[in-house]
């Protein structure tokens, strides 16, 4: 087995703890050497800092594109998740779902300003980091973050893509395997047994360190490159501190069954044709993380913003055209209706492989289910597709006028925070921002230097 | 209505022709005309050094160095763990800018030296990697080991006080575990060090305040610009003995480099990063049911067709955009209807004359720049506005509506484009400036296949639009190209993109303005005039601190 070690894979609660990092193929090996799922019978434990008892768990769903809204607004008057054309694969939540309308993309921004803006509420993303980063910073935990098929393999990672920033753009991990290794890191180790070239790493990345800190020092009259360099600078220090944790106590002993991550052997990931399958490996992961509580910050980047995938794949939406063109741009009833089917696919597969994993019993929380103590954040950085609009700016269609926003659900109980509902606001984007935050215990008012609330229609 | 979201990023549709582009690219807006003065247009007015840098190494330069100092890894290694390089606006990847390292970058760094250490120091290969290690597995074999490959690592002799530092941590892994565990983290430090993660180009500081890179520094410039590789001993030794202080020096070692099989892939990946043509690969075009079997192939065909002309022949951009040859294979003659081939191999063919000439002809090229289910007059005039004419990117309006989708046999793409876009001045303030470019490859479907009509109905190629200074008037895609051909600020263009290339960045105005004034006025073809960049001033030199 080609064991290969990394700090960012700590799990600093235990001082015997390895770290583990393992690639594709040495996570099949570990399946197939027999390891086996088990939870482990624990009383309740506080998962996170924070003075809240529930265990509180962060995903954020990104879809690119918008959606047709005609197909978003609930078909009749005060109607909620249950009458909406495309929310309505996720009716069986209705208990646990909030719907938000009015709400309008931070510093007037849109198209390639607008991704940006998404997790980090700044037009072209700011100096900030993102907001599941400033969530995970705040709970001692680390930010993952998963993208299926998050950029274009000929384009390589450009804006398109660019939507969680840590420090700098994050590339999301595109190999669900790759993602398993990361998020179930440690588990199946014997705490007895000290892995020593934990001290051998920390000693070179000493080194690494104190050369960066010489040259920052030279660097003194190049203020661009002294900038570069105390980055870097920054970037080894945070491997060396590993993600600080204390925070998370696995409730797996061993890594749990990942049939769909299994089924992605000898298939390459980034192909197109395995779109569907990757999307649900992610989805599968990162439920199976949550409930075995070995990650409870993730971000799940779905496609870049001007993907051409062929929506027709095999378990697709049954769409064999474009996603970005003709399908999110289209303007006929027709066209509309496929925009509304692709992207009720996505929830669908949100639901089948994610929600419905969560719905039992939490291990952390027995009094509760794992999906009551999550919160899910689904969102878009366009209000309507073909208008291609970030704002609240009402549309005609079809000699009706239709009042339009961002589109943003939330789902899980958000440990008891989060209000059920249909909830009609005006805000900024930057608010959902720090609603987020607020339902995840953490306080953030300031948003690009700027001033921001959590809205508080929806928390309890 | 319907446009694409990539569309929209180049329309502005509203009153005032705002241009959001960089300072470098209103320059372009601002250069003198030939008509006015009667000076060549250059795309620059003075010269300039360039700023000190610390050049992060891109992804295939960090493997290509790790292999060139550690071949006991072999060619194959894949242990890399470094992800895609950021692009830049320009499309390139090794944009110093760009090329930051936070925590990510950081850790993949990590990965991958890990990877490669615990590779090197296996027992398979420990032994031929360093002989001593048999015999005398002691400090004495380890300094020996960092000193060489240390310096070629870092490009440059070790420090005293470095040497020291690294026999330091290998004393100190060593003696609580063993000598292949002490050299493993030795490497990892090495591999992760600043001085080996970034390409210096800081020099030292020279009379009139700007500096003079020194003698490592140059052949460090020197090896991955033209080779994409670090320095060898050779290089290494040849920069210590000051022989680049001389300009012909660096430009005879630059020709040396790219002729190595390394260097022959520089210009290809200039000109697959500019040009963008393998996006083609990753197409869909829903009509044609054949593409996703050649969609490859195509981006095969242009990769042959730019490095025949380039670098073989050493052509120039004319040579480029009015080439009558290309490269294709059994399948891709098939698919473009020339008649039956044999076999996978691919070879020269002269096209048709109703194929037009040239790179905006490639296959790759059309239908990269096109949807999935038609063509497109913008994306394809625009290609040519932004990275032949080096015109700046427009910002795009809020609210872009979408264009109709096509109705074949009802209307012809360029009709459907004219009524959207001419129809309603706020757009044609804008798309007047490159869709006409674009209805001349109109005999081009999205496949890049011809046609002759468009569902029936007749296509009419003929357009005008503002060449430089020139009102460049013609019919179809050959008269187009040729046109271009001869303009000086295609070929001022090229050669800014290409001097952006090798410099990893800008600057205001040229590092070489002679040279670029051989370029544009066709003394010179494309590949010399990226080699003679090595005897420009600004190869060696960098300008005072910012």
């Amino acid at each position: 087995m080609h064991n290969l070690i990394s700090p960012r894979n700590r799990r600093s609660a235990n001082p015997a703890e390895r770290e583990v990092r393992l690639r594709r193929r040495t996570f099949l090996a570990l399946l197939g050497s027999g390891l086996s799922f088990s939870v482990a019978s624990l009383a309740s434990r506080r998962l996170l800092a924070g003075g809240d008892e529930r265990p509180r768990r962060l995903l954020v769903f990104y879809l690119p594109h918008g959606m047709p809204i005609e197909h978003v607004q609930p078909t009749v008057e005060g109607g909620g998740i249950s009458d909406s054309p495309i929310w309505s694969v996720l009716a069986e939540h209705a208990d646990v779902a909030t719907m938000l309308r009015g709400v309008s993309m931070s510093d007037g921004a849109t198209n390639h300003g607008a991704i940006s803006a998404m997790m980090t509420g700044s037009n072209g993303g700011g100096m900030g980091d993102s907001i599941d980063r400033q969530i995970a910073d705040a709970l001692g935990v680390q930010a993952h973050v998963l993208g299926a098929l998050p950029y274009d393999l000929s384009s390589g990672f450009t804006v398109d893509s660019h939507l969680v920033r840590h420090g700098t753009w994050v590339r999301p991990t595109e190999d669900p395997a790759e993602a398993a290794a990361e998020l179930f890191a440690g588990l199946g180790q014997d705490p007895d047994m000290p892995d020593p070239n934990i001290a051998f790493r920390q000693a070179a990345l000493a080194l690494s360190e104190a050369e960066l800190e010489g040259l920052s020092t030279r660097l003194d009259d190049l203020s661009s490159e002294r900038t570069k360099i105390d980055l870097h600078l920054e970037a080894i220090r945070s491997l060396a501190q590993g993600d600080g944790g204390g925070s998370l106590d696995p409730t797996c002993t061993g890594m749990p069954a990942l049939p769909k991550v299994e089924a992605l052997e000898g298939l390459e990931v980034m192909d197109q044709a395995n779109f569907g399958r990757v999307l649900d490996a992610h989805l599968e992961v990162a439920g199976q993380a949550f409930v075995c509580a070995t990650a409870s910050v993730v971000t799940l980047q779905n496609l870049w913003v001007n993907s051409g995938l062929n929506m027709g794949f095999e378990g697709g939406p049954g769409v064999p055209k474009g996603h970005h063109e003709p399908i999110s741009h289209s303007w006929d009833a027709a066209g509309r209706a496929e925009f509304a089917q692709v992207q009720s696919w996505f929830l669908s597969r949100l639901n089948e492989c994610f929600l419905k994993a969560l719905d039992l019993p939490d291990p952390a929380d027995p009094s509760h289910r794992v999906l009551d103590n999550t919160l899910v954040w689904v969102c878009s950085e366009v209000s309507d597709g073909a208008n291609h609009h970030s704002d609240t700016s009402p549309m005609w269609i079809d000699g009706a006028e239709w009042p339009t926003y961002l589109p943003n659900m939330f789902l899980g109980g958000a440990s008891g925070h989060l209000a059920p509902g249909v909830f009609d606001v005006v805000r900024e984007h930057a608010d959902v921002l720090a609603t987020v935050a607020a339902l995840m215990g953490v306080n953030v008012d300031t948003i690009g230097g700027k001033a921001v609330e959590p809205i508080a229609e929806v928390m309890l | 209505m319907r446009l694409p979201h990539a569309l929209a990023l180049a329309l502005l549709c509203f009153s005032n022709f705002a241009c959001k582009g960089s300072a470098q690219s209103d320059s372009w807006l601002e250069s003198g005309s030939d008509d006015e003065t009667g000076e060549v247009e250059l795309g620059c007015e003075n010269e300039e050094l360039g700023p000190p840098l610390l050049r992060r190494l891109t992804r295939d330069e960090f493997s290509a160095s790790l292999v060139a100092v550690f071949p006991e890894l072999g060619a194959q290694w894949d242990g890399l763990a470094l992800g895609p390089d950021p692009i830049s606006e320009r499309g390139f990847s090794n944009d110093a800018a760009l090329l930051s390292v936070g925590e990510q970058v950081a850790e993949e760094i990590l990965a991958s030296a890990e990877a490669a250490a615990s590779e090197l120091v296996s027992p398979e290969v420990l032994a031929s990697l360093l002989p001593c290690s048999v015999d005398t597995p002691d400090i004495v074999c380890a300094e020996t080991f960092i000193e060489t490959r240390g310096r070629l690592l870092f490009r440059r002799t070790l420090q005293a006080d470095e040497l020291a530092t690294y026999s330091d941590l290998f004393e100190e892994v060593s003696s609580t575990s063993d000598f292949a565990t002490g050299l493993r983290w030795t490497l990892v430090a090495l591999m992760q060090s600043p001085h080996f993660v970034y390409r210096f180009e800081l020099g030292a500081e020279g009379a009139q305040g700007e500096r003079e890179l020194l003698d490592w520094e140059v052949a460090t410039a020197l090896s991955y610009t033209y080779a994409g590789v670090g320095p060898d001993e050779d290089l290494l030794a040849r920069a210590q003995a000051g022989e680049f202080a001389q300009a012909q020096a660096r430009v005879d070692a630059a020709a040396e480099l790219m002729g190595a099989p390394q260097g022959e892939q520089i210009l290809s990946r200039f000109f697959a990063e500019w040009i963008r043509y393998g996006r083609a690969g990753s197409k869909i075009k829903v009509n044609v049911e054949t593409y996703s079997q050649v969609r490859e192939d195509l981006v095969e065909e242009t990769r042959l067709f730019v490095d025949r002309v380039v670098r073989q022949e050493g052509g120039s951009m004319r040579d480029l955009l009015t080439s009558d040859q290309t490269y294709l294979n059994a399948q891709l003659v098939s698919y473009y209807g020339w008649g039956e081939g044999t076999g996978s191999a691919y070879t020269s063919q002269t096209r048709p004359e109703h194929y037009s000439v040239g790179l905006l002809a490639q296959g790759s090229v059309l239908a990269g720049y096109a949807h999935t289910d038609s063509s497109s007059p913008t994306l394809r005039g625009l290609l040519i506005y932004e990275k032949l004419l080096c015109k700046p990117a427009l910002a795009p309006p809020p609210d872009v509506p979408s264009i109709d989708p096509p109705e074949l046999g009802e209307i012809t793409t360029r009709e459907r484009y004219e009524l959207a876009h001419a129809g309603d001045p706020a757009c044609a303030s804008c798309h007047q400036f490159f869709d006409p470019l674009g209805f001349a490859f109109e005999h081009f479907d999205e496949s890049g296949r011809y046609r002759e009509t468009e569902g029936g109905l007749p296509i009419d190629t003929s357009a005008s639009a503002l060449v430089g200074s020139t009102m460049l008037s013609f019919s179809g895609l050959t008269e187009m190209a040729e046109g271009l051909a001869q303009e000086a600020s295609v070929h001022a263009c090229t050669g800014d993109n290409l001097e952006r290339f090798a410099f990893g960045g800008e600057v205001e105005g040229c590092r070489a303005l002679e040279l670029r004034e051989r370029l544009v006025k066709e003394e010179i073809g494309l590949a010399d005039y990226f080699v003679e960049l090595a005897g420009a001033d600004g190869f060696a030199r960098r300008s005072g601190p910012n």
